[in-house]
């Protein structure tokens, strides 16, 4: 008969696992997000899993540790503000890629508006004013991470669509 | 009992050091919920108030000579949390004011809304995060405890990622999106490690668990050695060592001129600040010669990496951004160099050092001189994109005409990432090549030539294009004729920052002692790991 905590603790693994294995191959950001969601849960399972076993010290204590409980609380918030951020983040880049995808088949008229009005000087790219979008924007940031290939916007409409 | 007594009554036994996280943040908060012009005047005092505090912290620390130690609530571990600051947390503290001060006050203009305007989005935004972040950076650099570390490194990444994307283009969204993944990948696996450290001994206090780790060593469990490689996996992620730097170039380039100066000087140091404390703090025994010469082959492939890449840009910011991954390679040289036999002593510049030990000052030195040469470099190459409306090094012609203070600047800045004497980038590569040359790892000291060959090229580059005459038609002709003169407080903080990191060579070597306060007992010999 294997120990409750044994068994948590490899399910905990497994899923730490599968968690990485999506956040790494995945190419599309949001599966990322979400594989990174997991990746985290198991985390937090492992963490469960030495405040049932004791950490350290007090193994063996029959009342558990509740250190790791009062860790994994702290760790959901954070884990959540990262989830949020970087949906926050997609759905700009969605917004941004459809305004584009708009602008460039309809001869600029553009029905989503364009993302922050008052944006900061910028002054990493070519502001020379006759250059149109399209060229501006030439090294595509869709594939986001190491293993991008394909599409990352699952829920852009396709430049023919439009 | 008179006012002044009474104060340092108050403040002593390390209560500055609350103040030195809590002022930030406290800033950040009134910044963020009084908005509009209010938020840059209190950045701007805050910053001022900030760069008093660090500087009473290293006045205290090099008065007592003994680490500053804090329990809050007088809990002290392993029930409570608590903050130390010793020589290299000093030194950071005192670097990361002076560079988020100097940004604020290049900032100060760049995020100047029209007269008569709101303040626009975007410097709410940047003033209340550029606070956060040097919240988070204090906590990184005084925190003791494992959990809590991870969540300065969390803020440090929550307010450091917006400020890649202040612009709002999809391309910056993109850069931004792909850094958040890479430092929130590197967080979990840091967390992971932290739970399995807690998991054997039940501490997460840095001190604590040190202690118990040299009472057992050698006999560490293997949870230990499994949690110490997954935190330093995730770590090199939020440094951006290669072969994990992808997310860097398009994330500080793509950024606003003050926010990457920031991100390229500050943030990615904080990551390795951790790393530093782990390797140094944690595990007394430098672990494993194989461990110590991979992480030195990761910043030898980083340098020589870097500095081709760099080489081959046509963009002054993506030029600047790789410098930056190059420049972090030589940071890692210090585990191979730290980590060998610590016995080999030898004299440089009067000073009797162990290889141990220099190996660490230079490392810490190249951390402090890069912040200062890169964050002036990054505000210089920002002024010179808004001059121009754009940065592509082959048009560059003029600009030393145009702009002189901040080509000096930015040639000041050259010479220390160069490692040219008698800036602080000489002595910290100095420190370095001479551990290599001693400890007989002379692999490590080709990897520095070479290092600093590249980065000569690639700033000569830029800087022999921009000494060159103007074309007649050029955008610069325009911009001279259109601007009156620009305020004087950019260029002059940008000077300012440069003409410290060269500075900082000549200071005297036994100076920097004081980045052994607080840490006995560190160099032991070489251990393997079990």
């Amino acid at each position: 008969m294997i120990p409750a905590a044994t068994l948590f603790g490899l399910g905990a693994a497994l899923i730490i696992g599968l968690g990485l294995f999506g956040v790494i191959l995945h190419p599309e950001p949001l599966r990322k997000v979400l594989a990174f969601n997991l990746l985290g849960s198991g985390v937090f399972v492992l963490f469960g899993v030495v405040a049932r076993r004791g950490g350290g010290r007090l193994e063996g204590v029959p009342f558990g540790d509740p250190v790791p409980q009062a860790l994994i609380i702290t760790g959901l918030v954070v884990a959540f503000a990262a989830t949020v951020l970087a949906v926050a983040l997609v759905l700009r880049l969605a917004q941004a890629d459809w305004t584009h995808a708009d602008d460039s088949h309809r001869g600029g008229q553009g029905q989503v508006p364009q993302p922050s009005p008052d944006a900061a000087p910028d002054t990493s790219a070519d502001l020379s004013p006759g250059l149109p979008p399209d060229q501006a924007r030439a090294p595509s940031p869709r594939a986001v991470g190491p293993a991008a290939a394909s599409r990352s916007v699952p829920n852009a409409s396709p430049p023919a669509a439009a | 009992m008179s006012f002044p007594i009474l104060i340092i009554e108050t403040l002593a036994g390390g209560r500055l050091l609350v103040l030195a996280l809590v002022l930030p943040l406290l800033g950040a908060l009134l910044a963020f919920s009084t908005g509009g012009r209010a938020a840059r005047r209190i950045a701007l005092v805050t910053a001022l108030a900030g760069l008093v505090v660090a500087a009473a912290i290293a006045l205290q620390l090099t008065s007592s000579a003994a680490a500053l130690d804090y329990a809050f609530g007088g809990w002290a571990p392993p029930l409570g949390v608590s903050l130390r600051a010793d020589g290299p947390a000093v030194m950071m503290l005192v670097t990361t004011a002076l560079v988020i001060a100097a940004t604020m006050v290049y900032a100060g203009v760049d995020f100047q809304p029209a007269a008569g305007q709101r303040e626009g989005r975007s410097g709410l935004v940047f003033w209340t995060l550029l606070l956060a972040l040097w919240a988070a950076l204090n906590a990184i650099f005084l925190g003791q405890d494992l959990f809590n570390l991870f969540v300065a490194l969390e803020i440090l990444t929550f307010s450091a990622v917006p400020l890649v994307c202040l612009n709002g283009r999809a391309e910056t969204i993109g850069a931004a999106l792909r850094y958040l993944l890479f430092a929130l990948l590197g967080s979990v696996l840091y967390l992971l490690g932290a739970g399995l450290i807690y998991g054997a001994y039940g501490l997460l206090d840095l001190g604590l668990l040190a202690a118990r780790i040299q009472a057992d060593a050698g006999a560490a469990p293997p949870a230990l050695w499994l949690a110490l490689g997954l935190m330093t996996a995730g770590l090199m992620a939020k440094t951006a060592i290669v072969p994990l730097h992808l997310w860097l170039p398009p994330a500080h380039s793509g950024a606003p001129a003050a926010a990457s100066a920031v991100l390229s000087a500050l943030v990615v140091k904080g990551a390795f600040f951790v790393l530093l404390r782990l390797w140094f703090d944690l595990v007394p025994v430098p672990a494993g010669w194989l461990l110590a010469q991979m992480q030195g082959a990761l910043g030898a492939a980083a340098i020589l990496l870097g500095g081709v890449m760099a080489l081959r840009q046509t963009r002054l910011k993506l030029m600047v951004a790789y410098s930056t991954v190059a420049q972090i390679g030589y940071l890692f040289l210090i585990f191979p160099l730290a980590g060998a036999d610590a016995a080999v002593a030898f004299i440089t510049v009067g000073v009797a050092l162990d290889a141990g030990t220099a190996a660490l000052t230079g490392g810490l030195l190249q951390i402090v001189s890069h912040a200062l040469a890169k964050a002036a470099m990054f505000l210089a190459a920002g002024r010179i994109a808004a001059r121009l409306g754009h940065d592509r090094i082959d048009d560059l012609g003029g600009v030393g005409r145009a702009m002189p203070l901040t080509l000096l600047a930015f040639g000041l800045a050259g010479l220390s990432l160069m490692g040219l004497p008698p800036s602080g980038g000489f002595a910290a590569k100095w420190l370095l090549l001479r551990a290599a040359v001693e400890t007989g790892q002379w692999w490590w000291s080709l990897a520095i030539l070479l290092g600093g060959l590249l980065t000569a090229g690639y700033l000569f580059r830029v800087l022999a294009t921009a000494l060159r005459e103007a074309p007649d038609d050029s955008a610069i002709a325009d911009a001279r004729a259109g601007t009156g003169p620009a305020a004087p407080g950019p260029a002059l903080a940008i000077l300012l920052l440069a003409g410290l990191s060269v500075l900082l060579g000549l200071v005297p070597l036994g100076y920097w002692e004081l980045i052994q306060i607080g840490r006995p007992g560190l160099y032991q010999p070489l251990g393997m790991v079990p």
